[in-house]
């Protein structure tokens, strides 16, 4: 019996995505979910989660409802799974225009994958559409989330417990992730109203990549180390970095040192960052010096250097941006150039966004007088996230308890940033900290493992030759020519 | 045309009448009463919904260049006009080649499908069946694959390179230009460029570049319905505003038409009676037939019309004095119909500054 299902999950695999065997832990999973059990997986970066929640619908029939956080990720893995030749995917999601959208509910049905974010689960008219499916199973894709911005940036991820609750018959679900500590987990199988979820979990760790911390006094000395070095050694690679003006300094300071980068951020129009993207998965980029706007489900197999211009807000968000690199298996580097000064920085950036007590209880006075929520926030000069928040958290906990939980959202910030900067602060192997930061050791240590254990760049990087030279621009006639092959 | 060029030129045309804002909602192509009677009075609509996503960061930088250049100033209540200087610059402007009244910011639509057929025709004649599209838009990428199953089923690689090639040759437009225009476009192993990256090469700058790149859709896209060449046809399908009138005065006057006042149709439609003032203005510059005479008085409408002309003014503010006695409704509407009637004042040549536009621009 067994021996069956493992000779038909082989050539289905084969058939479905051409690959020969499964790798680490994702066999398992796709067994569980066959089994119509809710499922926990917690596998690396590069590990292959996609194909957990991709092949099991092959045995199962229906439609799979993947809930994705963010609407970039979601574009990109409908995107992939289209360049693979599946036609039967769609994405719900507010970008759409109303025809498209219409397009979509109407054939609901049909789909083998359907995307979707927490936000449009909760309107009522596509909730019911969707109730109406055979879901075959219900996906959480970089589930941590749930609980990173759960409780203040996503307050409709926590809707999405709601819709489950109404659901008749629920089908399973499966939650994935790369960074989960066990409170994390906890809150996963909680908010996904999981039943006895069966649990596979593997350590964050990347042993292709090694871990490199450097402390330098302030912007300038990091500016200085990445023209420098990246003179000497060669990408492909991303730096992280705080604001749309440091990503776009950086990549014309590059650029001028004929080192091919591009700057990446929310700010640009959506067809600039497609082309900037096609240029980097093309090679035509070797840099992109990138906000967290970039990176999610990013999946250029040789990228070797990842570096961080600034200390990341969270533990989780560090290890998804340097689990870009080496998704080929191949050797890679991640840096981290820490200054005292980033750890106030951070500290601010994260908490911003956040309303003050005192402003949900003008908020909740307001309403009491009849304004509406958004009015009140108007008055209040609240952005769109944080009325976002305010609203969730009034509508549940009313005025006072709500206020109160704005501080609790603050400390919970505080507290994460706090542990990476004593992350950063370093002492003694990085690898141990950073996967001690979600409660697991490594399982060995690699030969190039960290700084603090001893780095040769040599094994690692390779050396940069020649400086590259940018192509002018092109006579439009010859262009032509080119782009249709002649 | 650079972009300061166009702001002075459309400045030029509302000579002191306005302020700055009615040059940013012109551009970006804001369907209010306002925006659209001040490019009906002022000839403005080669510019209307030029620039759609118009930042107003970008526009205010332009507009504090003239002022520090010397070529416009603000007088006291904000109307902004040109310096001596400024006419002059003005007068010696190309004419613009806009036409942003009949595609409204829709050439974007077509730009996309153009770039997102190149790029899977050269793929797939390179033998690659997989690539990141370059539109994410869900109904690009429908028209396309339609296309696919259509138009381009029967054309080979070559020929849907020449005709790209000869449709632009077609248009005269010159050839850094063009250069310029087709960076813009992707291919196997070989991306588009992105607007910076066009800036540092060319030393044009961002705000330089995306006008002049509307400007040659427009133009290309003019050039297209002249011509009909099939796939160029297909790719501009629906692009062409079909009607003037926006959406909400559509229905208005679907109303009105079948017999409706205007607080019934306030009430029906459950609109501000101003936004109701607001479409019939909209209704009255578009359609030749509206029955002014239903809302003013022969005489009162003579009247306006006569002292409009003695005071070289369209400005609301300045009419009501003259007739305390009208409403700004009754005003804007008999200003509505000014010059469309017997007796037309006439209209001047398309595009020169510092002069109402021709309505040849009109659909
Ligand atoms: N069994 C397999 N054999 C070979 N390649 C595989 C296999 N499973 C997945 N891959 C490839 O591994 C790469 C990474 O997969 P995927 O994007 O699913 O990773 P992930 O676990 O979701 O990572 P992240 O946490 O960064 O999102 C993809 O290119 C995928 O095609
Ligand atoms: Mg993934
Ligand atoms: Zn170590």
């Amino acid at each position: 019996m067994d021996m069956t299902i493992r000779e038909n999950l082989d050539s289905l695999l084969k058939r479905v995505t051409g690959f020969d065997e499964f790798r680490e832990g994702q066999e398992e999973v796709i067994r569980s979910v066959i089994r119509g059990r809710d499922t926990i997986a917690v596998l690396p970066t590069g590990a292959g989660k996609s194909l957990c929640y991709q092949l099991p619908v092959y045995a199962l029939g229906g439609t799979v409802l993947i809930v994705s956080p963010l609407l970039s990720l979601m574009e990109d893995q409908v995107a992939q799974l289209k360049m693979k030749g599946e036609k039967r995917v769609a994405a719900l999601n507010s970008y759409l225009a109303p025809k498209e959208r219409a397009d979509v509910l109407a054939n609901l049905g049909r789909y083998r994958y359907l995307f979707t974010s927490p936000e449009m689960l909760v309107q009522p008219h596509i909730s019911d559409r969707i109730k109406r499916l055979r879901l075959a199973y219900i996906v959480a894709d970089e589930a941590h989330c749930i609980s990173q911005w759960g409780f203040d940036f996503r307050p409709d991820y926590l809707r999405m417990r709601e819709w489950l609750g109404t659901l008749a018959e629920r089908p399973p679900v499966l939650a994935l992730t790369a960074t989960a500590s066990e409170k994390a987990i906890r809150d996963i199988a909680d908010y996904l109203l999981m039943e006895q979820p069966e649990l596979f979990i593997h350590p964050p760790d990347r042993p292709n990549i090694a871990m490199e911390l450097l402390r330098l006094h302030g912007r300038e000395e990091k500016t200085e180390w990445i023209l420098d070095n990246l003179s000497r050694w060669k990408g492909p690679g991303i730096i992280y970095v705080q604001s749309r003006k440091r990503a776009e300094e950086l990549a014309d300071l590059l650029s001028s040192r004929r080192i091919r980068a591009a700057a990446f951020h929310a700010g640009m129009e959506n067809e600039d960052r497609i082309l900037v993207q096609q240029q980097f998965l093309n090679g035509e980029l070797e840099w992109i010096c990138a906000t967290n706007a970039f990176g999610m489900g990013i999946n250029k197999p040789d990228i070797r250097w990842i570096i961080h211009d600034h200390l990341p807000a969270s533990a989780a968000q560090y290890i998804q941006e340097i689990g870009r690199a080496g998704r080929d298996g191949g050797q890679s580097l991640a840096t981290l150039l820490y200054a005292e000064s980033d750890a106030d920085t951070a500290a601010f950036i994260a908490v911003d966004d956040l309303p003050e007590p005192e402003t949900v209880r003008f908020i909740g006075a307001c309403v009491e007088e009849g304004l509406t929520i958004e009015e009140a926030g108007e008055r209040a000069g609240l952005s769109e996230t944080a009325l976002r928040v305010v609203r969730y958290w009034l509508g549940r906990l009313g005025t006072e308890s709500a206020a109160t939980q704005m501080e609790r959202l603050a400390e919970a910030k505080r507290k994460e940033i706090f542990s990476m900067v004593r992350f950063a602060e370093g002492g003694g192997c990085i690898r141990s900290k950073a996967l001690g930061l979600f409660g697991y050791s490594p399982a060995s240590r690699p030969d190039q493992c960290c700084s603090e254990c001893g780095l040769v760049p040599e094994r690692i990087l390779t050396g940069r030759t020649t400086a590259g030279n940018t192509p002018g621009l092109l006579d439009w006639r010859e262009r032509i020519d080119r782009l249709f092959g002649f | 045309m650079s972009f300061d060029d166009i702001l002075l030129n459309i400045i030029s045309r509302l000579d002191g009448e306005r302020y700055k804002h009615a040059a940013f909602h012109l551009m970006k192509g804001k369907r209010s009463g306002q925006t659209l009677q001040d490019t009906e009075y002022y000839g403005l609509h080669p510019f209307f919904g030029m620039l759609p996503s118009l930042h107003a960061k970008d526009f205010d930088l332009a507009y504090r260049r003239l002022l520090a250049s010397g070529l416009i100033t603000e007088k006291e209540d904000g109307t902004v006009f040109l310096s001596e200087a400024g006419k002059m610059r003005a007068a010696a402007l190309e004419p613009v080649r806009l036409n942003g009244w009949v595609y409204r910011g829709m050439e974007q639509l077509f730009f996309a499908r153009l770039a997102l057929t190149v790029q899977t025709v050269s793929h797939l004649s390179a033998g690659d069946r997989t690539f990141m599209p370059v539109s994410a838009d869900p109904s690009v990428q429908r028209v396309v694959r339609n296309l696919f199953a259509t138009v381009v089923r029967g054309m080979n690689p070559k020929e849907i390179a020449v005709e790209i090639r000869n449709g632009l040759e077609s248009t005269g437009m010159e050839d850094a230009r063009l250069s310029r225009f087709l960076a813009r476009l992707s291919g196997k192993g070989m991306s588009g460029m992105t607007w910076h990256q066009l800036s540092e090469l060319s030393g044009l700058s961002e705000m330089d570049l995306k006008v002049e790149y509307v400007e040659t859709l427009h133009i290309w896209l003019d050039v297209i319905s002249e011509q009909q060449t099939p796939l160029l046809v297909a790719l501009s399908q629906g692009v062409r505003a079909e009607s003037p009138l926006t959406g909400s005065a559509k229905k208005t006057d679907e109303l009105y038409r079948a017999g409706m006042g205007m607080e019934e149709i306030a009430e029906r439609r459950n609109l501000k009676m101003s936004t109701i003032e607001d479409h019939f203005v909209e209704i009255a510059i578009n359609d030749p037939a509206f029955p002014l005479r239903k809302f003013a008085a022969q005489e009162d409408i003579e009247d306006v019309r006569s002292e409009a002309a003695r005071l070289g003014t369209r400005k609301l503010s300045v009419l009501k004095k003259s007739f305390p006695g009208l409403s700004y409704f009754q005003l804007r509407l008999i200003l509505a119909r000014l010059g469309k009637e017997d007796g037309s004042d006439g209209h001047d040549n398309p595009g020169k500054p510092g002069q109402p536009a021709e309505t040849g621009h009109r659909i």
